[in-house]
């Protein structure tokens, strides 16, 4: 084993490329630091560790993220390289449409293969469990017996805005980019499962993907999460094939995604190929203990909590961010006048209202603010601020959802860092 | 294992430095890398800043639910401490810059 390490080794130290190409059957996915690209590809080869004797790999076979870009989305943050995790600059999200270039990663397991080289050849979706007609649809059937539609959806991973806690909470140190609203063509999921007919045992769906565990271990799905029939009959949740009228990039579910708008991304299951509809709430990984979950009641910073205290996450809060300016603008001389934008949404529900702050959230100036193109969609806002003398500035925004919701200021603390939808700031300096 | 090192060791000497630069030197330092990286980068170790009892918790997660293999009591030891003394919640590899201050593990 060690001389096949080895041998591995070598080859990328000849030729990176080409070794990426053998391990991998095609051209890398990770580039920048070839280091670390190669790194992470030997470390995808090796056989996991379990099967050695002493559970241990080469110290030399560590990679990190430095410099590391994701192909076709180059201007991400890489928070990890393996499984692949990657958020958007906050200044990058001022598009009404997250193009697919700029569109978050959130990844549990390893890319599949047939994503990585756009083959949908012989992609299927089965729904079965609690309905009458068990399916297997075939791309072409999906998209052929069922109405399409073409929806502008908001898609929020549950741990976007970790970066704020403190004590600092597991997982990837999402700042504010872990969101997009991209415009997906799809199929209404309530369409599929009336097609397959529910019974009236069906409680929850439980989500497949054709993703790879990370260990290799092809019986464990990386993550299945589920909805209630609810969430799922809403027609707003969909079989997604086309993400901004293009083929959904490999790193976004290709070919076939759900899109669950205005919940944890992971109920939006990627390269979907199952749909199990249960008489049970799932329990598949990622449903269970206290992933996707937070306390039924606020605590302490840094408390343990009883895990029998957690309730799954639904709906995401209200949350808004600003994507113009960029933080730490510096206005022209003599002049004072700065137009804010950025955009707002609710989960489940609606903005009401966005207001702006230029004084630390003493005062709070109303935002324009535009209704959705369609419901779930991210909604636009701005503001036409004047600032009084020469200084540095904070700006906050804050949106209100229409049950009256606000943004907090604190970060509201749980222990796996969910649903941080504390106020966005940035920093402007007047010059004079 | 020797062996294996031995062939680590053997690599580019600019692989080796870009690991240097990447985690903090100190006993433990290659286990941790053995038995994290040979499923995720270390990039997911490196961004945490978590308490002995928290690490601790986390490889019980990954026992439970990530297949990881279970070290030795001895080696799981010196896992958490190398990730609590190096990724504690008071010390860490530096601090992070939220939209909502500068908060260092």
């Amino acid at each position: 084993m060690a001389s096949q390490e080895r041998g591995l080794f070598e080859l990328y130290g000849e030729d990176p490329e080409r070794a990426d190409a053998v391990v991998f059957g095609r051209r890398g996915l990770l580039k920048g630091a070839s280091l670390a690209a190669m790194g992470a590809a030997i470390g995808a080869a090796i056989p996991f560790a379990s099967r050695m004797p002493t559970g241990l790999i080469p110290v030399a076979l560590a990679q990190g993220k430095k410099d590391v870009k994701l192909t076709g989305k180059e201007r991400l943050i890489v928070h990890n390289d393996r499984p692949v995790n990657a958020e958007t600059p906050a200044h990058l999200l001022d598009p009404d449409v997250t193009p697919n270039d700029l569109h978050f990663v959130r990844n549990n397991g390893l890319v599949p293969e047939a994503a990585e080289t756009q083959n949908a050849e012989g992609w299927k979706l089965v729904v079965d469990g609690e309905v009458h007609t068990p399916l297997e649809l075939s791309l072409d059937e999906l998209k052929s017996r069922f109405p399409q539609v073409r929806l502008k959806l908001q898609l929020e991973c549950g741990g976007n805005g970790r970066a704020g806690f403190n004590p600092p909470a597991r997982g990837n140190q999402w700042t504010v980019g872990a969101v997009g609203n991209a415009e997906w063509t799809g199929v209404r999921l309530a369409d599929v499962l009336r097609s397959a007919g529910l019974k009236e045992t069906a409680v929850y769906t439980a989500h497949y993907g054709s993703d790879v565990h990370l260990s290799g271990d092809p019986d464990k799905p990386p993550i299945s999460r589920g909805v209630p029939i609810w969430k799922a009959m809403d027609p707003h949740t969909i079989i997604a094939f086309e993400m901004n009228g293009e083929k959904i990039p490999a790193l976004n579910g290709f070919p076939v995604r759900l899109v669950c708008p205005g919940w944890p991304g992971s109920t939006s299951q990627k390269w979907l190929r199952r749909i199990w509809i249960r008489d049970q709430v799932h329990d598949g990984p990622g449903m269970t203990g206290v992933s996707y979950r937070v306390p039924a009641y606020p605590v302490k910073p840094g408390d343990q909590v009883p895990q029998e205290d957690f309730r799954i996450i639904q709906s995401m809060p209200v949350k808004s961010v600003i994507t113009y300016p960029a933080t730490d603008a510096v206005l022209p001389r003599d002049d004072r006048m700065l137009e804010v934008r950025g955009h707002a949404w609710a989960g489940d529900r609606d903005v009401a209202r966005v207001d702006v702050s230029i004084d630390f959230g003493s005062t709070w100036i109303p935002a324009e603010l535009d209704p959705p193109p369609n419901k779930y969609s991210w909604q636009r806002w701005r503001a036409r601020l004047r600032f009084p003398t020469k200084g540095y500035y904070e700006v906050w925004a804050r949106a209100t959802d229409d049950q009256g919701t606000m943004q907090p200021f604190a970060v509201m603390w749980n222990p796996r860092g969910y649903l941080n939808n504390a106020m966005h700031r940035i920093a402007v300096t007047v010059p004079t | 294992m020797a062996f294996l090192l031995g062939a680590a060791l053997a690599a580019p000497s600019d692989v080796v430095r870009a690991q240097g630069d990447e985690l903090p030197p100190g006993p433990g330092r290659d286990e941790v890398v053995a038995w994290c990286s040979g499923c995720h980068s270390m990039a997911l170790v490196t961004q945490q800043g978590m308490s002995r009892t928290r690490w601790d918790e986390t490889i019980d997660w990954m026992i439970e639910n990530q297949n990881m293999p279970v070290p030795e009591p001895q080696e799981r030891e010196l896992l958490l401490d190398y990730l609590a003394g190096n990724f504690g919640e008071t010390r860490g590899e530096g601090c992070v810059d939220t939209p909502w201050g500068r908060r260092c593990p």
